[in-house]
């Protein structure tokens, strides 16, 4: 007949799934990244389809992109996000290994340098000379490193709280799992940074 | 019927449920978010329905004074994206909070407050989008907006600009909506549940949520460039300026036909879990239903074109998306045979649930087999954008989507409440539904194929279109006779005396092992899964489906 339990031998309260008592492939908070991840990587790819899209049927336009001396810039700013991913890894590595103090300093270099990179974004882009509503991929340009942009600013919101929780001393006792999520996070928003460089930049 | 020895329902403790409004505002109970979702889907259901009305009286005499053209193109913009954005999405999602957490024998959704989140989110989309009627006039370009008519020249005002908002809005709360239904069928299943055993209607249900998320962005995209287009002097779509209006249509139409599958499928998943019942057979095929349903969403990335015969597109490119059209017709050709086939031989009652879902079969058919017809390519060079599409997209939406969703609602409303919907006006509500919406969307073809366009607020008297528009009309006000027959039998039901069982309709999947209505946390037991009907093996276990080889 039917079973008392779900799972024999086990009380009422532990019969039942729960994601605490599952096992699973991925965590669910990693699963979440995997897939939202997946979705922006479609939004990126829309955009850039957008992009070469435009690009190709304005081929003027297209032809003052590639140019070394502008390269200057971005590719400082590009050095300075990965030295930001350097830490943002650093962090999740010194939660693991309950280092507090290494874990906060880590945490405030990552934002530090992911602000810094914002900046730069804005200075580059003002100094660019491509205006939005001109002919060109001035409105195109500025749509990628918008988006890019904002998700720039969330992985800064995450590093945020991130770092309120480690001063409230929730990250004691080699608890990482939050810090390898924004780690990811991090990685992603870098590489989608380092393709629209080579979109932007290098085509 | 076998001698029953267990004691349904399952739960054993009664827990208070809270009370009160703000209970409401606060919960994250994923079957109170259900509620709140099908609800307020419902009322955009009768405001969009109600506009379809007034389209209809405007069009059922040639050179009507009714409506304005301003007035009619606002009204048919709202209506289409209020059915689809509004309506028949949140519909699913309502369903799909409500029910999946219980089919697969879970507690709740996997991240209940997100699911809170993606509701709210969703009210204020609805609400921001329908403030513009009062901010300026409401958008007014159709529900796919295409460009350069919706850039500034041509549609000054800031109608369009609640569209583009509101539509990001809306991604926002389907894609946070879609991740939590992913999460939750993927790791939340009962013991026992593999995915081989999981019911239709989450199987379904995790298809679309996998949709959603890799086509929602395609429309932020569109959507977001539309604004910079709009409001910061960007030129995306203006041809003038170098833009390309074709972009416009890739992009959405990008999304734009995966979102039908969105639309669909959780329909589908309805019919797959309530035709088996009242046939008393175990769904024939449920593999080849799965897999279909799978293979429907993959090709659905890959047809988007078909939407774009008439752009000018190079020969090898109608070749293509016109024969993966014809493609995409297999799978869902399948699905409709299984149903036929699990009906075959067996013991069919036709209760109310089962009147709808015979329904959606015959009309979603007819609309499928219009969307067979368009794949021809020189077909569609002489329908397209006329009232055959609209015929088209009635059938299937209607026709199909709302028949479907009706059917659940007739079959889960004793869950939900723990009464059942009178039975003499649920057959009126059927029968005069389906005789109204066939008068309406049938002619729609004749009109299509007489050359009666799209969009347009009237038309001359000299066409031959006026009788044919006359009769739709008629139709539509019976379709409108039969949903308020259904509102006095759901406001009648609502306020009788519960019967509060919990497997009224002998049923085969985990939902009816908890009451009606459910507890707050759903289960105290759960029977052993071993097959896809757990609930059929736990009630008559010598006719289990593991013990006969049915797995």
């Amino acid at each position: 007949m039917m079973p008392e339990t779900a799972i024999p031998g086990k009380s009422l309260g532990e019969s039942l799934p729960t994601a605490a008592n599952r096992k699973t492939l991925l965590e669910p908070y990693r699963l979440v990244l995997v897939i939202v991840c997946a979705s922006e990587s479609i939004l990126f790819g829309t955009m850039l389809s957008a992009f070469l899209f435009t690009r190709s049927a304005n081929e003027a336009a297209a032809a003052g992109t590639g140019q070394p001396g502008r390269l200057v810039l971005p590719v400082v700013n590009t050095v300075i996000l990965l030295i930001s991913l350097l830490f943002a890894g650093l962090a999740a590595r010194s939660a693991s290994r309950n280092n507090q103090v290494g874990l906060r300093t880590a945490l405030w270099a990552t934002l530090a340098l992911g602000l810094v990179f914002l900046g730069g974004q804005a200075y580059e882009f003002i100094h660019s000379g491509m205006s939005l509503g001109g002919p060109g991929l001035g409105g195109i340009t500025f749509a990628l490193i918008s988006f890019h942009g904002l998700h720039v600013i969330a992985g800064i919101i995450l590093t945020s709280l991130i770092l309120l929780r480690s001063y409230l001393g929730d990250f004691t006792g080699g608890k990482a799992g939050p810090m390898q999520d924004g780690a990811w996070f991090w990685v992603y928003v870098t590489a989608v940074w380092l393709v629209l460089f080579a979109a932007l930049f290098l085509l | 019927m076998q001698e029953q020895t267990l004691t349904i329902p399952f739960t054993r403790r009664e827990i208070s449920r809270p009370t009160g409004f703000l209970s409401w505002l606060s919960t994250v109970d994923h079957k109170r978010i259900g509620l709140l979702y099908m609800v307020t889907a419902f009322t955009f259901f009768i405001v969009a329905g109600i506009f379809a009305l007034l389209m209809r009286l405007q069009l059922a005499r040639p050179e009507a004074k009714f409506l304005g053209n301003d007035a009619y193109n606002q009204i048919f913009t709202m209506h289409g994206t209020t059915m689809i954005f509004l309506v028949v999405m949140p519909l699913a999602a309502g369903f799909g909070n409500y029910l999946v957490p219980l089919m697969i024998g879970a507690r709740d959704m996997a991240f209940p407050k997100l699911n809170a989140l993606s509701y709210w989110v969703f009210l204020f989309a609805g609400i921001f989008m329908y403030s513009s009627f009062v901010f300026g006039g409401a958008p007014n370009d159709g529900w796919f907006s295409y460009a350069p008519l919706t850039e500034l020249t041509f549609s000054p005002g800031h109608g369009m600009d609640f569209w583009a908002l509101g539509i990001l809005l809306l991604t926002v709360a389907t894609t946070l909506g879609s991740i939590n239904f992913i999460v939750t069928i993927l790791q939340l299943r009962a013991p026992g549940m593999t995915m081989g055993r999981v019911p239709l209607f989450p199987w379904m249900t995790l298809v679309t949520s996998f949709l959603a998320v890799f086509s929602l962005p395609s429309l932020t995209t569109a959507a977001a460039l539309l604004l910079l287009d709009r409001l910061a002097g960007t030129h995306f779509y203006n041809v003038a300026a170098g833009g390309n209006a074709l972009l416009w249509q890739h992009l959405f139409w990008f999304f734009g036909h995966p979102e039908v599958y969105i639309l669909i499928l959780p329909a589908f998943g309805i019919i797959s879990e309530i035709v088996p019942v009242f046939s008393r057979q175990p769904l024939f095929g449920y593999k080849a239903v799965v897999l279909s349903g799978v293979a429907i969403g993959l090709l659905g990335f890959t047809v988007w074109a078909h939407h774009m015969f008439a752009t000018g597109m190079p020969n090898a490119a109608l070749l293509f998306f016109s024969a993966d059209s014809f493609l995409i017709g297999v799978p869902t050709g399948i699905k409709i045979f299984a149903w036929l086939a699990t009906m075959w031989g067996g013991r069919l009652s036709f209760k109310p649930p089962m009147l709808f879902a015979i329904g959606h079969i015959a009309m979603f058919t007819i609309g499928g087999l219009d969307g067979i017809h368009m794949a021809v390519v020189p077909v569609d060079f002489q329908v397209t954008d006329t009232y055959y599409v609209v015929s088209h997209i009635h059938y299937v939406l209607f026709g199909g989507a709302i028949f479907a969703l009706f059917a659940g609602i007739y079959y889960w409303f004793p869950k939900f409440t723990g009464r059942m919907l009178g039975n003499t006006l649920a057959k009126w509500h059927f029968g005069l539904m389906f005789a109204g919406a066939n008068l309406v969307f049938f002619p729609m073809h004749i009109l299509g194929l007489l050359g009666m366009p799209r969009r347009i607020y009237t038309y001359g008297s000299d066409l031959g279109w006026d009788v044919w528009n006359f009769i739709e009309t008629i139709g539509a006000f019976i379709v409108a006779l039969s949903v308020l027959l259904f509102l006095i039998n759901l406001i009648r039901s609502l306020r009788s005396r519960p019967t509060n069982q919990a497997d009224p309709w002998d049923a085969f999947t985990l939902e009816w092992a908890a009451s009606s209505p459910p507890q707050p946390h759903n289960f105290d037991q759960l029977p052993e899964v071993r097959s896809a009907r757990p609930m059929w093996d736990a009630k008559y276990p010598e006719m289990a489906d593991w013990k006969l080889g049915e797995e």
